[in-house]
């Protein structure tokens, strides 16, 4: 299993996950750099007489203390009472930052048995039942050890062998410990620590490890140290608190994979490693493929079930020495370290992609889902671990745009790449506030008549310095930053204000917009339009929206419901791009939709392909469910009148015009009526 | 050598305040006293001003200042507050306090 991962039951928090913590009788708190209480257990609200709420925010103290992370505290309790407090302090990676754990235990009891053991020429003449402590008593000049019940049994020993050899007691003491002990009980015996306390593992009877912290003071006697005595406490508790804490501070609650922090960690040590000994490593960004509309169709828990199996199935596609984490939503990364060859990597990228489409059960759900995964080489990145999950975020964003369900390794160029686009994204931010977004127009035309009847609204931008740039060339960038729904409502405001000129002014036209999932997704979209209608006193019929084909499939129950107002107010709803995407006729059939849009791919194929049959057929369902057809892209006069024969009743393309702004338009909605005019004119006479 | 600060209507030197809650002033409390005097010496942030709040004594002030246990020690100026709490004998004491680093050895001595 991959390092410091535990899987996790499906829904468990990380309140449930620190019921541990809250359950010690240590009392445990979490201070960040400023020494502000981030987190307390109630035995630290107890012991400091507060209530646990009081605690939170608390401006506790930056914590400082001396050797093995120990101090002596006094808490002057809001009642009155005081206690002697030990506290240990040990770092710790808390949401992000850094921190402290402290852990604070009460040592009233066992500061005064101390004093008295110090004083006291009787041995053990003293309880620490209280402190509930092993004591020890080591006789220097015959190397024996004499010690309590309570001690032996911490080591699961029989209570009757109470002395022991010093070497036979060192022996017990857990191999790594074993070093670090016998120097603190030098410094503290060489006079140079006054109070010796240290904590190890011990070997219990049974074989496992118990931790302990042995305090103690050397008793002088004739100047040399004849005795030293002390207490023993089991701290096994709080050393699992302190764990649990930190796996909880470096661990994704949800899936128990590791979070980024530790990815970070992970990668930082990669790359360090890399620089001494030339080993590679490969980061993989993976992100789930429209996972949002799992959670929007069938619920979070089902989105949670899921997410949970995907990271349970990512860390069986990897070998225990690489990191699976859950950086947040449905990203996930893998640190690959020391792969065989790069060979490798694609390999496991493979593997993992094949493992997340594998149907997913949920909840009485099957769901089925893809990964888009971006890779990124040791050799590409520069040795900085944010940069290198960057770059594979890049690299997986490629994929990403190109459809989903695909992989691709990053490349210099797509930093650079990258880097234009962030450009793209800031200089978008300030023209959609500073207006340079503005809708143009492309007339839609009826194919009998041959007059202009609406028009589709497109986006144009015109930034200050540069070309005017058609919408495919900033929505995809205006969707990825969140710009698309404040851009969308500058273009449906813009667009249905000049459309309600135009009826002013006594054309009968029509105006489409198109609009995104995500304006579709954002609830206000139906409420604005509806404002808009009524502002300008405009019949919601002259107005369409356009939806493709794709989002039509993929709608929420949000969306859907947004849908229906819409065209309760009139409006026609129109499928754009009709044949391209992955149609379910039911779920076009559940929206009540007026008009369907046939994309240009099969006008173009009508000389050439069987598109014709394909375009009667469309025309054919249309008729049946009640539906205009527009065809869009018609550049030619016998492609128009190809369509025509086939039962089109709009079209829109180059050869009836480009789109244009408002006033060339509106230019040619007055010609038009003019030329009606002259004509009916001509016909009026005898 | 003393921090001159540029600002005309400010001190002309960065004083340093300091506030030590405790328990029940005891030998220990003297030699905090001492051991924080030397410290801010060494660091040259001399002249500092230390002032001792027993909490037993002035319940009010260490609740006002929502002093939790003790000793705890707040740097008051400069600002921002910065509160340590703990041993204050430790080696990680000047860090906490974010005194500035130690003065190059000189024959002056301040």
């Amino acid at each position: 299993m991959p390092r410091a991962v535990r899987p996790r039951e499906p829904g468990a928090g990380e309140d449930d996950f620190l019921s541990v913590v809250r359950a010690t009788v240590d009392g445990i708190l979490v201070v960040d750099e400023r020494g502000r209480v981030r987190f307390a257990n109630p035995a630290a609200a107890s012991l400091l007489g507060r209530d646990e709420r009081d605690l939170e925010e608390l401006p506790f103290g930056v914590p400082v203390t001396g050797a093995g992370g120990f101090a002596q505290l006094d808490v002057a309790r809001p009642d009155g009472t005081v206690v002697a407090v030990e506290m240990h302090v040990a770092p710790l990676r808390w949401r992000g930052g850094d921190a402290q754990i402290i852990t604070l235990r009460d040592v009233s009891q066992r500061i005064s048995a101390e004093r008295r053991l110090a004083r006291s020429e009787a041995r053990f003449a003293l309880s620490a039942k209280g402190a509930n402590d092993g004591l020890w008593d080591w006789d220097r000049e015959r190397g024996r050890v004499h010690t309590s019940a309570r001690f032996q049994e911490m080591l699961g020993r029989s209570r009757r062998t109470r002395e022991l050899t010093a070497e036979h007691l060192f022996a017990l003491v857990h191999p790594d410990d074993r070093d670090g002990l016998r120097k603190s009980v030098d410094r503290h015996l060489n006079g140079r620590s006054s109070r010796f306390r240290h904590e190890f593992r011990l070997r219990r009877s049974d074989g496992s490890w118990v931790w302990v912290m042995a305090r103690g003071i050397a008793v002088l006697e004739r100047g040399a140290v004849l005795r030293f005595a002390g207490s023993l406490t089991d701290i096994t508790d709080r050393k699992q608190a302190e764990d649990d804490l930190r796996r909880a501070a470096l661990q994704d609650p949800l899936t128990g994979l590791a979070n980024r922090s530790l990815l970070l960690d992970h990668l930082h040590t990669a790359i360090e490693r890399g620089r001494r000994t030339g080993t590679t490593f490969a980061v993989l960004f993976v992100d789930l493929d429209r996972f949002k509309l799992v959670n929007d169709s069938l619920g979070h828990s089902v989105g949670d079930a899921v997410l949970v199996e995907v990271g349970r199935r990512l860390e069986a596609c990897v070998r225990s020495t690489d990191t699976v984490a859950r950086l947040g939503g449905d990203e996930f990364a893998v640190l690959v370290d020391e792969p065989q060859d790069f060979t490798a990597v694609l390999s496991t990228v493979e593997r993992l992609r094949e493992a997340v489409a594998a149907p997913i059960s949920a909840a009485a759900h099957v769901v089925h889902i893809t990964a888009s995964v971006g890779v990124a080489r040791s050799e590409d990145v520069p040795p900085d671990p944010e940069t290198a999950l960057r770059y594979a975020d890049i690299a997986m964003y490629r994929a990403k745009r190109a459809g989903g369900d695909a992989s691709e390794v990053f490349t210099p160029t797509m930093h650079a790449q990258a880097s234009s686009r962030l450009r793209l994204q800031n200089d978008l931010r300030l023209g959609i506030g500073r207006g340079e977004v503005v809708p143009h127009y492309q007339p839609i035309v009826d194919l009998g008549s041959g007059r202009i009847v609406g028009f589709e609204a497109l986006a144009r931008w015109h930034p200050p310095h540069g070309p005017v740039l058609e919408a495919d060339s900033f929505i995809d960038v205006a969707e990825e930053v969140g710009l698309i729904v404040p851009l969308g409502r500058e273009v449906l405001a813009s667009a249905t204000r000049q459309l309600s000129r135009w009826r002013d002014a006594g054309f009968d036209v029509q105006v489409l917009i198109n609009i995104s999932q995500r304006q579709l997704d954002a609830a206000d979209l139906a409420h604005q339009i509806g404002d808009l209608l009524a502002d300008l006193d405009l019949d919601g019929t002259a107005l369409g929206i356009e939806i493709t084909e794709r989002t039509a499939t993929v709608q929420s129950p949000a969306a859907a419901e947004q849908i229906a107002r819409l065209r309760d107010y009139g409006l026609r709803i129109v499928i754009d791009d009709f044949g391209t995407g992955y149609s379910s006729l039911s779920a076009i059939h559940a929206l009540p939709l007026t008009t369907l849009k046939i994309d240009k791919a099969f006008v173009r194929g009508l000389e050439s392909d069987g598109s014709a049959e394909l375009i009667t057929t469309i025309v054919a369902m249309a008729r049946t469910l009640g539906l205009e057809v527009v065809a869009e892209g018609i550049e030619t006069p016998s492609e128009r009148d190809r369509l025509r024969r086939l039962g089109c009743d709009r079209g829109q393309g180059f050869l009836f015009g480009r789109p244009v702004d408002a006033a060339a338009a509106t230019r040619l909605l007055e010609a038009q009526s003019t030329c009606a005019r002259s004509r009916s004119i001509a016909r009026d006479r005898p | 050598m003393r921090t001159l600060a540029v600002d005309r209507e400010g001190p002309s030197v960065t004083a340093y305040r300091f506030r030590l809650y405790v328990l029940g002033e005891t030998a220990r409390t003297e030699t905090a006293v001492q051991q924080l005097r030397a410290l801010c010496a060494s660091r040259g942030c001399a002249p500092c001003d230390i002032e001792v709040v027993d909490v037993h004594a002035h319940p009010e002030v260490a609740d006002e200042a929502r002093i939790v246990a003790t000793p705890t020690l707040d740097r008051i100026a400069p600002a921002p507050l910065v509160r340590v709490i703990g041993d204050l004998a430790s080696d990680q004491l000047a860090m906490a306090l974010e005194l500035p680093p130690p003065r190059p050895q000189t024959s002056a001595g301040g």
